[in-house]
């Protein structure tokens, strides 16, 4: 998905000489995997606003559209506006958090027992919105972008080992939180 | 010695096509004896190939028109921004440069320290006349700012200090008040013409 598409390009000239459908083909070859990360990342309740806005920053700057890394350039689009909005409103929890605390409080069931009963997708989902912020964006940026670790590394502003361990402590937490799934999944 | 942690940081390079051919070499050795790393690049895949299909619903359909309308709209807001900021800018260095020799005195006597305040107490207004003032290369005068003056009262006031304009054609006593004649030199300060600004 990162390799150059000179489909896009040819898009984006379009878009610029006027044809305005340009756009919305454009659009919806990134919205699935745009709206996955925003969604995952920031919750429900912004999710559509925050979505709308990614693009409205990315129509203003298509002067500097990546297009051998489009994924990259919405991601990035999208996260600081997510930090802005975090900033804004004072409840920003930092991204490049290394805490790798569990957002699981203990008095509640276990992330496996709480996941038990729901289908496969929603217990992944249910899965990944349970870990530490950095370790799930890394997760998402991998899963739902196919981003390469080095263009990850860039957009968390950290070194590429950080973001390898960030993956690694989030394929742990997965494992282990839907352990039953991986075992049912070995024995099909 | 490389541990399991680093053949797993390569399991996950691998499966980005991020690996050359020398580390994906010695990836396929370690595997090969190594039945938890195994389990681990098993897991790892799976867990990559679900979490893609477990997708969330399809996006808010959107309205392209009406992003286009408000990404203008911002792009515009933004620019105002970053004019303005320099402008700012433009204006503070102005003052570094000509600060010295900028101050503000009060003459109502009610205050505490008559003596001298300086020029960032400015109105907007005020720090842009001087600036300007300034600008022309003019000797820019100690300035005295009485209390109750509005806008038109300090500019004329600077100017004639100045010697920008001739007392007599800024100052006219008028009913009581200063009122000022047409007869200034067609000057334009950020878009304001000074003639319009004291005519104002």
């Amino acid at each position: 998905m990162e390799e150059r598409d000179p489909i896009d390009a040819e898009l984006l000239a379009a878009y610029r000489t006027g044809d305005r459908e340009a756009l919305g083909t454009l659009v919806a070859r990134y919205e699935r995997p745009l709206y996955g990360f925003i969604l995952r990342m920031a919750g429900n309740s912004d999710a559509d606003d925050l979505y709308q806005e990614t693009w409205i920053r990315a129509i203003r700057a298509l002067g500097s559209f990546d297009d051998r890394k489009p994924l990259s350039w919405l991601f990035r689009i999208a996260r600081n506006l997510m930090v802005d909005r975090s900033r804004r409103a004072h409840r920003w929890v930092p991204l490049d958090n290394d805490s790798g605390e569990d957002r699981w409080p203990s008095s509640t069931p276990s992330p496996a027992e709480s996941t038990a009963g729901l289908d496969l997708s929603e217990r992944i989902r249910m899965a990944v919105d349970l870990l530490p912020a950095e370790q799930r964006e890394v997760f998402l940026m991998r899963t739902e972008g196919d981003l390469p670790f080095k263009e990850i590394a860039k957009l968390q502003q950290v070194s590429i080992n950080t973001a390898l361990a960030r993956m690694q402590y989030a394929l742990e937490k997965l494992r282990g939180t839907l352990k039953t799934v991986l075992t049912e999944g070995e024995t099909q | 010695m490389t541990t399991c942690e680093s053949y797993r940081n390569l399991i996950l390079l691998a499966a980005s096509h991020e690996l050359n051919t020398l580390e994906r070499n010695r990836l396929g050795l370690h595997l090969a004896a190594c039945s938890d790393c195994r389990a681990f690049e098993k897991d790892a895949n799976w867990l990559a190939a679900h979490a893609a299909k477990a997708r969330p619903e399809k996006p808010p359909r959107l309205d392209i028109p009406q992003l286009e309308s408000r990404s203008r709209r911002l792009r515009r807001r933004v620019l105002q921004l970053r004019l303005s900021v320099a402008l700012s800018a433009a204006a503070a260095l102005m003052l570094v440069v000509t600060g010295p020799r900028l101050w503000v005195s009060p003459l109502s006597g009610t205050s505490p320290q008559p003596e001298l305040q300086h020029l960032a107490l400015l109105d907007e207004w005020q720090f842009w006349l001087v600036s300007w003032v300034a600008q022309q290369g003019h000797e820019t005068t100690p300035l005295v700012f009485q209390e109750g003056w509005n806008e038109q009262d300090f500019a004329r006031h600077l100017l004639v200090l100045e010697g920008l304009v001739p007392e007599e054609t800024a100052i006219v006593e008028e009913n009581g008040r200063e009122a000022t004649p047409g007869a200034l030199p067609p000057i334009t300060l950020q878009g304001y013409s000074i003639p319009a600004l004291l005519r104002s």
